[in-house]
């Protein structure tokens, strides 16, 4: 199946990646980044300064309580981070060479055959469980619930990204396993979503296909591709997860070790050689800067659109590292109105540092975010209704198929320069606690 | 706590004020989206005033050549002949000085006056000045009379800015234009108060409305004593500049346009008065609609969240225009009621539009493909 979404935008950025020659690089710390588990109630199993081995507990979930975190690394656990309101901030652990934890292989030949539950088991027990991330509210995938509809990533269209089908054909073998185990969890469809014209071999399975997205940004978001292909509905049913991360499940049952590895991308305006380097999920962003990098940048961990630049740390669902410039010249109003009127539009424009362009006032509906608007549902409506907190309204015009991601463009070109991904983060906050 | 003490001072309220059309630097961004595109609201409002220039030059010859009309010995025509500046119906230079000498004290008054409002309404509510201040004085000195008084002028813009735009909070909260409600209160709490309107006088439109074969020949002249076809074009530029910008919206302007032409079809069809059957171009032209048409209707604040609200934001105005034109001959001057009847309708406009998005795929998202 093809989709050929025909809104969206591909923000302009300077220093992309040219070659595509992986380097294996090591960190001397990494460090565990709270917000990616911001749906689980931590109990901790570690205590700074103990050893831990490389696929080790680091804390699990305490209303799941086989939902476990576990390590991408063996080490010293170095210190636990706490931020406002005993919110986890960073688990961050010294590394050594202590060899991983390793779990049976089993024979390729037999992935087909597995149980449900064995499958389960073993992603919960490996940690590997949180690679599932699930709409609506964009958590982790519940343990207690069968997925609908699996959607795994193999597109990104995220400025500066990597091209996943690099890292892909690498790992042909281990992500075609990964597919298959995957296959095993749910009885509905299993979608394998790519830019379009890319080959890949997938399991030949009933419930597995490739669909095959193009045009710009967020072509590549999951989002887009879920809202495409099923109905959301307020059970966090529809999963989804990366294409990295479907190489590591794949690893995980055929070697039996957990590949806690990501190909990332390090690029960017701030990025003097931009490079693709294979690290641990969770090394520290600083120990990867080079020498060369521009010193004043910002390093992001994920895209400019939607990356994080605190804790410092690679996070879990993250593939590339992009550097931009913090320093920034003062602009002049005069200059800007020349290029809009040059350029033609008044948001679409190439982004180079991490100037904020003013202040937030009131939210003005320009056309801009319609251009940028993959959906059918007025843009502008959504926004305001997540800006003043109207629920019912922004559950009726879709807000619960929606993950911050989804809104990045909004806030890029929005001339009050507001955040829609924390607005919506609050409004599906608001909807979950009335829930409960 | 401390920072924010600061921030809000008179000093830095200054400060701001001074850098608001300028250079400015502007902190990091926080949250997750890193880099954001250059434009803001500053930056469109002073594009709101640089394509509205034109027009004010217009408008001040334009105000000009009717007070020489009205009163050729007048004290401000005598002065400036006396300072060497001729002052006569052929010379547009010495026109234009003229005029400049009513639009700058109406410019200098409504911005002051403007400019206290949102000083003392940033300091009361600890915010930075609403960058809206000055486009509403600029749009609000285009809408009224050019000889109006200096102290009804400070009037109106007070009007406006409270209860127009600090009221709602500013510049992308408000309902209806500032500039517009400014001029319509003084409009109605003091008619007669100007003789000439900065747009294009009423009289001059009746008189058009009445006497279309009298227009159209003054028209064809080298050069029309009345303004309209500058004052076509001054807001033409304007438009183009504004929607190329990306700061107005393109489906509203054209829906406006279109809304016309239909509007003046059908009033042609329905009655035999030479009023109804006006061209559409006529209509276009005339009055102070292309001002209303190009600077105020488009209003970013004001325009609707969908995109079929704004082609029938735009189509709603153009009716309303005609209809007011054609149904009401004490009013001739229809664009400014146009604008805030046009206005009102956007919530409903907003409403329809959603309830259309719902009954089609409540709660879930279509992708356009």
């Amino acid at each position: 199946m093809r989709i050929r979404i025909k809104n969206g935008f591909d923000v302009p950025l300077a220093g992309r990646l040219q070659d595509t020659e992986v380097t294996v690089k090591e960190t001397r710390r990494v460090g565990l980044v709270g917000a990616d588990y911001r749906t689980l109630r931590p109990s901790l199993a570690v205590k700074p300064g103990d050893r831990i081995r490389s696929g080790e507990t680091v804390f699990h979930d305490r209303r799941f309580p086989q939902l476990c975190v576990t390590s991408p690394c063996s080490g010293t656990v170095r210190n636990i981070n706490w931020g406002p309101r005993r919110q986890l901030e960073s688990i961050v652990i010294d590394v050594n060479d202590d060899p991983p934890i390793e779990f049976s292989g089993i024979p390729e030949s037999r992935l087909h055959h597995l149980a449900g539950e064995a499958v389960r088991d073993r992603l919960l027990e490996s940690g590997q469980w949180l690679s599932f991330r699930a709409r609506p509210f964009e958590g982790i995938a519940r343990p207690d619930l069968e997925p609908r509809a699996v959607f795994i990533t193999a597109i990104d269209t995220n400025p500066m990204a990597p091209d996943p089908l690099t890292t892909i054909s690498a790992n042909a073998g281990d992500f075609h396993n990964g597919v298959t185990v995957v296959a095993r969890l749910t009885s509905g469809p299993v979608y394998v979503c790519t830019a379009a014209g890319r080959e890949l071999s997938l399991p030949e399975l009933a419930n597995v296909s490739q669909v095959e997205f193009s045009g710009p940004h967020p072509a590549g978001l999951p989002g887009t591709h879920i809202n495409a292909l099923e109905r959301v509905s307020d059970v966090p049913d529809l999963w989804h997860i990366g294409y990295q991360d479907v190489i590591a499940i794949g690893r995980l049952f055929t070697h039996g070790i957990v590949a806690p590895f990501r190909d990332v991308a390090v690029a960017g305006p701030g990025a003097r050689a931009p490079r693709m380097l294979r690290v641990r999920v969770g090394a520290e962003l600083a120990e990867l800067a080079r020498q060369e990098d521009s010193p004043e940048c910002r390093l992001i961990s994920g895209s400019i659109l939607s990356g994080r630049q605190t804790p410092g740390y690679l996070g879990r669902y993250h593939n590339q590292i992009t550097l931009l410039p913090e320093l920034h010249k003062t602009t002049s109003s005069i200059g800007k109105i020349a290029k809009m009127i040059w350029r033609g539009n008044a948001g679409l424009d190439r982004a180079s540092s991490c100037a904020a362009h003013g202040g937030p006032g009131g939210m003005l509906a320009l056309e801009d975010f319609d251009r940028v608007w993959p959906y059918r549902v007025p843009p502008a409506a959504l926004l305001r209704s997540l800006l003043i907190g109207d629920i019912d309204a922004a559950i009726e015009l879709g807000c619960l198929g929606l993950a911050e991601e989804d809104l990045a463009l909004c806030s890029y070109v929005c001339a009050a320069k507001y955040d829609y991904g924390s607005a919506l983060r609050q409004t599906l906050h608001e909807i979950e606690r009335l829930d409960s | 706590m401390k920072t924010s003490e600061r921030n809000t001072g008179w000093r830095h309220l200054y400060t701001e004020l001074v850098t608001q059309f300028a250079r400015r630097k502007h902190g990091s961004v926080a949250g997750t989206t890193h880099a954001r595109a250059p434009t803001n609201t500053d930056v469109l409002i002073l594009l709101f005033i640089l394509a509205s220039s034109p027009a004010m030059l217009v408008t001040a010859w334009n105000a000009g050549a009717q007070m020489l009309t009205l009163d050729p010995a007048s004290g401000r025509a005598r002065l400036l002949n006396s300072m060497g500046v001729s002052i006569s119906s052929g010379d547009w230079q010495g026109i234009l000085v003229l005029g400049l000498t009513y639009i700058v004290p109406l410019l200098l008054v409504a911005g002051l006056v403007s400019l206290f409002w949102a000083a003392l309404f940033a300091k009361m509510r600890n915010k930075s000045i609403d960058a809206g201040w000055s486009m509403s004085a600029w749009i609000y000195v285009l809408l009224v009379p050019a000889d109006l008084s200096l102290l009804l002028a400070g009037l109106g813009m007070s009007f406006a800015a409270v209860l127009g735009l600090h009221i709602f909070g500013g510049t992308g909260r408000y309902i209806a234009s500032p500039a517009a409600l400014g001029a319509l209160f003084v409009h109605f709490s003091y008619p007669g108060s100007g003789q000439v309107s900065s747009g294009l006088s009423w009289d001059t439109v009746a008189l058009a409305l009445g006497e279309q074969d009298a227009i159209v020949s003054q028209i064809t002249r080298s050069m029309p004593p009345d303004g309209v076809i500058p004052m076509a074009l001054a807001c033409f530029v304007g438009a183009a500049i504004l929607a190329r910008a990306g700061a107005t919206s393109w489906r509203l302007l054209t829906g406006a346009v279109f809304g016309l032409a239909l509007a003046a079809m059908l009033a042609g069809t329905l009655s035999e008065s030479p009023t109804a059957n006006l061209g559409w171009h006529w209509h276009l032209a005339l009055g102070s609609l292309p001002i209303c048409l190009a600077f105020v209707i488009t209003d970013p604040t004001t325009s609707s969240l969908s995109k079929e609200g704004r082609w029938a934001h735009g189509l709603l105005f153009a009716f309303f225009v005609v209809a007011i034109r054609v149904l009401d001959p004490t009013h001739p001057e229809g664009s400014l009621f146009a604008v805030l009847l046009a206005t009102l309708t956007v919530p409903l406009l907003d409403y329809f539009a959603v309830r259309r998005h719902v009954a089609r795929a409540e709660g879930q998202l279509e992708l356009r493909t």
